[in-house]
C-alpha cells in the first residue's frame, strides 16, 4: 500500500532526499518485527521456546537483537515476552542506547523514558549496576514504564514523574539520553496511519520544547559527559536545528557515531539556513538505505 | 496519597528470604532495601550515596518491588523474577512451559502437575521454569498464581 504524504511534508522530504523521495516512501513500512533478548534473564535466543519454529536473523549492528522474518501474529502474548525474556522493539529505537554506550559505573538520566524499552536496554548493558534515573512527565506512561522495568528484571533504576524541564538534582550525570517528544513522523510512516495529522505547526511547536529539553539535559550533565539526542522524526527543525541551537549556546561538541549501517549524515543546511558543520557527524536513518524505521541520532559531549 | 520511599531496617526481610526460600546473605548483600507504604523494594547498592540524595525528593518508583505487603510477606511475582533461581533452595515448584502459560492466565493447578518441587510448608512459593524464576504462587490446597495482571491470551 502506498503512503500518501501531506504535500508540504512531501516537499520537505524532497528538499533533502531529492530523487530518492519515492524510494524512501515505499520503504517506510518495515516488513518484519524486531526483538531484543533480555540478557538480564536469557543468554541466547535458542533458550526461548516460542522462537523454535520461527525464522529469524541476527542483526549485525546490535548485539542480541533479531529480525523475526516469519509471519507471526500475537508475539506480544508469548509467555516468554510476558516474562521479560525478550522485548519487542524497533531496531532504530535501540540505536540511541548503543550510541550512549552505557557503562556499569555510570549514573544515567533518561529524560523522557516511557514506555521504558530504552531504559531497560540501558540497564541490561549496565548489568543492573550503576544507576539510571528514568523520568517521564505523564503518570500513566510512568506506570507503563515501571511495568516494563519490573517485567525485565531491572533494579538499578529510580523512576521520577516530573516535567523534565523542572528536574533538579544535587548531583550531575555521566550520561543523558534525550529521546525527545517529537512529531513522530517515523512512527506514522511505519504504521501508515495518522500521517495526515502532520502539520508544520506541530513540528515548530515540538522544536521549541526540544530546544528547552536539550538545554536542560545538558545542564544536568557532568563536564566531559555525553548526551545523546534522538527523535523518530526527520524534520530538520526538530533535529539539526535543535543541536545547532545547543552548539551556539553551550560548550558542546558533536562526536562521531560509529555504526555498521548505511546511515546518512546530518544536514548542515536546510531551507536557506546554515547549521554548524559538525552536524554532519549526526546520523539520519532512512528506511530505503537501512531497511529500518526513520530516526535521527546525535552524540554530544560537554567540554 | 503519595508515600515516600524510605530505607528499611532489612534484618527481618533478609531473615525471611533466607529462612523461607534459602537465599544466601552474600547474594542479598548486593541490594539496598527500601519501603514505600506496605511494599518492599530492592535497588542495586552501587550508588548508595546518590540514591539517598534522590530519595529526599518525591520519586515514583525505586528499584523493583519484591513484596507487596511487608507485614505478611506477600511477594511480588514480577519482582521475584529478577532474582537468580539458583538462590532458591526450598519452597519452590518447577514448571513446564504449559504450566507457565496457565500460570500467566491465572489458572490454579494442583501440586501433581508440576515437574519438580521442594515445599517445606504452605504459603507463598517460588515458581521456576528453565532455571529462571517466573513468579510466585500461593500454596494452600492447590497452587494459585500470585500475579497482579493475568493475560488470558498467553500462549
Amino acid at each position: 500500500m502506498t503512503i500518501e504524504l501531506p504535500q508540504k511534508l512531501f516537499e520537505k522530504y524532497s528538499s533533502f532526499l531529492g530523487k530518492d523521495v519515492d524510494l524512501f516512501i515505499n520503504h517506510c513500512k518495515t516488513p518484519y518485527k524486531a526483538i531484543r533478548i533480555n540478557t538480564l534473564k536469557i543468554k541466547d535466543i535458542k533458550e526461548i521456546e516460542c522462537f523454535k519454529d520461527m525464522n529469524y536473523e541476527k542483526v549485525i549492528f546490535l548485539d542480541n537483537c533479531y529480525k523475526i522474518t516469519s509471519n507471526v501474529v500475537g508475539l506480544g502474548n508469548c509467555a516468554e515476552q510476558l516474562l521479560g525474556f525478550f522485548q519487542m522493539q524497533e531496531l532504530s529505537s535501540m540505536l540511541p542506547v548503543y550510541v550512549l554506550d552505557p557503562k556499569k559505573e555510570d549514573i544515567i538520566l533518561d529524560m523522557s523514558a516511557a514506555p521504558g524499552n530504552k531504559t531497560s536496554f540501558i540497564s541490561e548493558i549496565m548489568k543492573n549496576q550503576g544507576l539510571i534515573v528514568a523520568n517521564d512527565i505523564d503518570a500513566n506512561r510512568s506506570k507503563k514504564l515501571i511495568y516494563t522495568l519490573k517485567k525485565n528484571g531491572v533494579y538499578n533504576t529510580v523512576v521520577t514523574c516530573n516535567d523534565a524541564l523542572k528536574l533538579n538534582f544535587d548531583f550531575l550525570f555521566d550520561k543523558v539520553l534525550l529521546d525527545a517528544p517529537c512529531s513522530s513522523e517515523g512512527f506514522f510512516l511505519k504504521k501508515n496511519k495518522g500521517i495526515h495529522t502532520w502539520s508544520q505547526k506541530i513540528v515548530l511547536k515540538k522544536a521549541i520544547l526540544q530546544k528547552k529539553l536539550i538545554k536542560k539535559g545538558f545542564d544536568l550533565l557532568k563536564p566531559n559527559g555525553v548526551l545523546v539526542y534522538s527523535t523518530c522524526t526527520l524534520s530538520p527543525e526538530e533535529n539539526e536545528e535543535v543541536i545547532d541551537f545547543l552548539l551556539k549556546n553551550d560548550s558542546a561538541v558533536v562526536e562521531d557515531i560509529d555504526v555498521r549501517l548505511n546511515v546518512s549524515s546530518g544536514l548542515t543546511s536546510y531551507n536557506n539556513k546554515k547549521y554548524d558543520a559538525s552536524l554532519k557527524k549526526a546520523i539520519r536513518i532512512y528506511p530505503h538505505k537501512t531497511n529500518l524505521e526513520c530516526f535521527f541520532v546525535c552524540k554530544l559531549r560537554k567540554k | 496519597m503519595m508515600f515516600m520511599f524510605k530505607f528499611l531496617e532489612n534484618k527481618k526481610i533478609i531473615n525471611h528470604l533466607v529462612s523461607r526460600y534459602g537465599f544466601s546473605k552474600e547474594y542479598l548483600d548486593q541490594f539496598l532495601f527500601l519501603f514505600k507504604h506496605k511494599s518492599v523494594f530492592v535497588i542495586s547498592k552501587d550508588k548508595e550515596e546518590v540514591i539517598k540524595k534522590i530519595l529526599n525528593k518525591t520519586v515514583f518508583n525505586a528499584g523493583i518491588e519484591i513484596f507487596a505487603d511487608k507485614k505478611h510477606f506477600v511477594p511480588s511475582s514480577l519482582g521475584f523474577s529478577a532474582f537468580c533461581a539458583k538462590e532458591i533452595k526450598y519452597n519452590f515448584v518447577v514448571f513446564n512451559r504449559d504450566l507457565v502459560v496457565d500460570f500467566l492466565k491465572g489458572k490454579p493447578f494442583s501440586l501433581e502437575q508440576v515437574v519438580n518441587r521442594n515445599i517445606l510448608s504452605k504459603g507463598y512459593i517460588v515458581c521456576i521454569y528453565d532455571n529462571k524464576i517466573v513468579g510466585t504462587c500461593l500454596y494452600e490446597d492447590q497452587l494459585t498464581p500470585n500475579i497482579a495482571f493475568t493475560n488470558k491470551k498467553a500462549k
